[in-house]
Formats: C-alpha cells, sequence, structure tokens
C-alpha cells in the first residue's frame, strides 16, 4: 500500500462526526473517588517504615556490664595464669626445626634458577 | 450527546492554584490529599480514554486501576514529560491489558440494549443509530488505530502528545491516524453515510 507525501492534518468533517455521535461516558459510581483514596492512604500506611523499638535501659545496662566483665575476665587470667617454662628438650627440638628450616630456605641454590638469573 | 460530570466548585478554585507538578510533589512527600486534586483533575479524561477503547461494565474498575498505578508509580516519575502525559500511557497500558485479559469481546449494540429504555425513547433515533454505528467502527478498528484515532479526533490531544504517549515517532502517529481514519470513513461508507 502507498503512503500519500503528506497526511493530511485535519478530517474535521470525520472528526466532527465522530465527536458528535461518540457515546456519552457512564458516570462514575458516587464512592468512586473515596475507594480510591482508601486504597492510596491505605498503601501509603503499609509502606511507612515502622520505627524499630528501643531496648531497655537495663537490657542495655546489663549488656554493657557483660562484655566489660568478659574484657577485664580474660585480662586477669593472662596475667593471673602465665604460660609455663619450656623444659630443656623443647627448646632443642625449636632450635633444631629453625636450624633446618633456614637452611632450606637460603642454604643451596638450584641450578635452573641461577641460568634464569643470568639470562 | 455528552455528559457532564460535576465536580464541585472548590476542587475547581484548587485545581486553578496548583499547577500538576507541585501537586506531584506533595504526594512524593506522602500528601494523599495533592493526590485527590490531581484525581479530581485527571478522571474525567481518563474516564473517556478508556471507555472508548475498553467495555464500560468495568470502567470504574479500570479507571481505579489507572489511578491506583498511578500513585505507587509517583516515586519514580521523571517530571520532564507531563504528568498528563504520564498518566494516559497508564491509561494506554491498563486498556491494552484488559483488552488481553477479557476473553469475549461484546458488541456494542448489545450494550446499547441493555440501556434503560426510557434513555432510549429520549434521544433521537437516528442520533442512536450513529452513536453505534461510531463504535462498531471503533471496535472493528486494530488496537493500535483506535487508540489515535481517539486520542487524537475525540480527545483532541496534539500529535506530539500522543507520541509520547504511545512512545513512537510523531510520524507513525500520523500514519496510524491517517489508516484510522480511512478505515472509518471506509465503515461508514458501508454502512451507507457518507461525509
Amino acid at each position: 500500500m502507498r503512503f500519500p507525501e503528506k497526511f493530511p492534518e485535519d478530517d474535521t468533517a470525520l472528526a466532527d462526526f465522530l465527536r458528535q455521535h461518540r457515546q456519552a461516558v457512564p458516570p462514575e459510581s458516587p464512592d468512586l473517588e473515596d475507594r480510591i483514596m482508601e486504597m492510596v492512604v491505605a498503601s501509603q500506611r503499609s509502606l511507612k517504615v515502622v520505627p524499630l523499638r528501643r531496648p531497655n535501659w537495663k537490657l542495655r545496662l546489663l549488656g554493657t556490664g557483660a562484655i566489660a566483665a568478659s574484657l577485664i575476665g580474660g585480662l586477669l587470667s593472662y596475667r593471673l595464669l602465665p604460660p609455663s617454662p619450656l623444659s630443656y628438650a623443647e627448646l632443642s627440638r625449636l632450635e633444631a626445626y629453625m636450624e633446618t628450616n633456614w637452611n632450606s630456605a637460603i642454604g643451596e641454590t638450584q641450578a635452573e634458577d641461577v641460568i634464569v638469573m643470568v639470562n | 450527546m455528552s455528559r457532564l460530570v460535576a465536580v464541585p466548585i472548590a476542587s475547581h478554585q484548587a485545581q486553578a492554584e496548583e499547577p500538576d507538578y507541585a501537586l506531584v510533589q506533595r504526594c512524593i512527600q506522602g500528601d494523599a490529599q495533592g493526590f485527590r486534586l490531581l484525581y479530581r483533575r485527571h478522571q474525567q479524561r481518563v474516564r473517556a480514554i478508556l471507555y472508548q477503547l475498553c467495555d464500560s461494565e468495568a470502567l470504574d474498575d479500570l479507571v481505579q486501576d489507572v489511578f491506583l498505578r498511578a500513585w505507587r508509580g509517583l516515586p519514580k516519575f521523571r517530571q520532564t514529560a507531563q504528568f498528563s502525559t504520564w498518566l494516559y500511557r497508564i491509561a494506554w497500558n491498563v486498556a491494552s491489558d484488559h483488552r488481553q485479559a477479557s476473553a469475549k469481546s461484546r458488541d456494542r449494540l448489545q450494550v446499547l440494549k441493555q440501556q434503560p429504555s426510557r434513555r432510549q425513547e429520549a434521544v433521537d433515533v437516528m442520533h442512536l443509530h450513529y452513536q453505534d454505528m461510531v463504535q462498531r467502527g471503533l471496535a472493528q478498528m486494530s488496537f493500535d488505530h483506535r487508540t489515535v484515532l481517539v486520542l487524537h479526533d475525540l480527545e483532541e490531544l496534539p500529535q506530539k502528545e500522543i507520541a509520547e504517549i504511545l512512545a513512537i515517532p510523531v510520524g507513525t502517529v500520523k500514519s496510524r491516524l491517517f489508516h484510522a481514519r480511512a478505515a472509518m470513513r471506509q465503515y461508514f461508507q458501508k454502512e451507507g453515510v457518507q461525509l
């Protein structure tokens, strides 16, 4: 179908006829506005954020006291219960372990590593 | 024949005072009364558009759906467009959804028959016949053509605004209007009416 180059802006006769003989819009029910507004208000209410209840001051005090007591307890137990000193055998084992690890870390260098470093 | 819906004078005064964007701001801040004013200002046209695009029996429900969707969507509404344009777009969406959802289409003539008989007796028979013809003419069109014809020729919205409502170029609006009018004229001719 070919389109005309320019669409006519107005078809007054047709538009007038349509407007003249359009069906009358039925009137709204009397309570429609209030019904809509009730729903609007209800949705507004449901969207409102309910503030969280602040905890009781007694509970807050109790919580703070418990935290402070556990901190003090930890500190005291660290001071009052020092770790027992190491025995001679344990010290020797530890020294031997450290020597072994130290040697393996810096002692022998692989030939490939040297080549890579030279290149 | 068009029926005027009475709106209280007080609301007219309120409508004249505050522009749409100010009312929208009030709504966003949670003032439901601002939305009541927007409703009173725009409901008649929304109602008319929906009526021309859908069945009449669900009209109140459709109007309600439009305004509730608008209320919920207001926080996302970017005020680059006019509120009315945005609202008519919602109305068009609601009409589209309704058409898709309704399984059976109703014959307008049947609706006319269901209206109170005393009303029919009071009006001119020819006028009734033409009314019926216009409705049937609209009903036989595609939804796209019908929408453009209703918005432009019945609701007298400018083509630019229709383009914004439907999110299509103005050229497409012109094209659809042209074809819609041609289809309508053709239908009238078939019915023996020459304009």
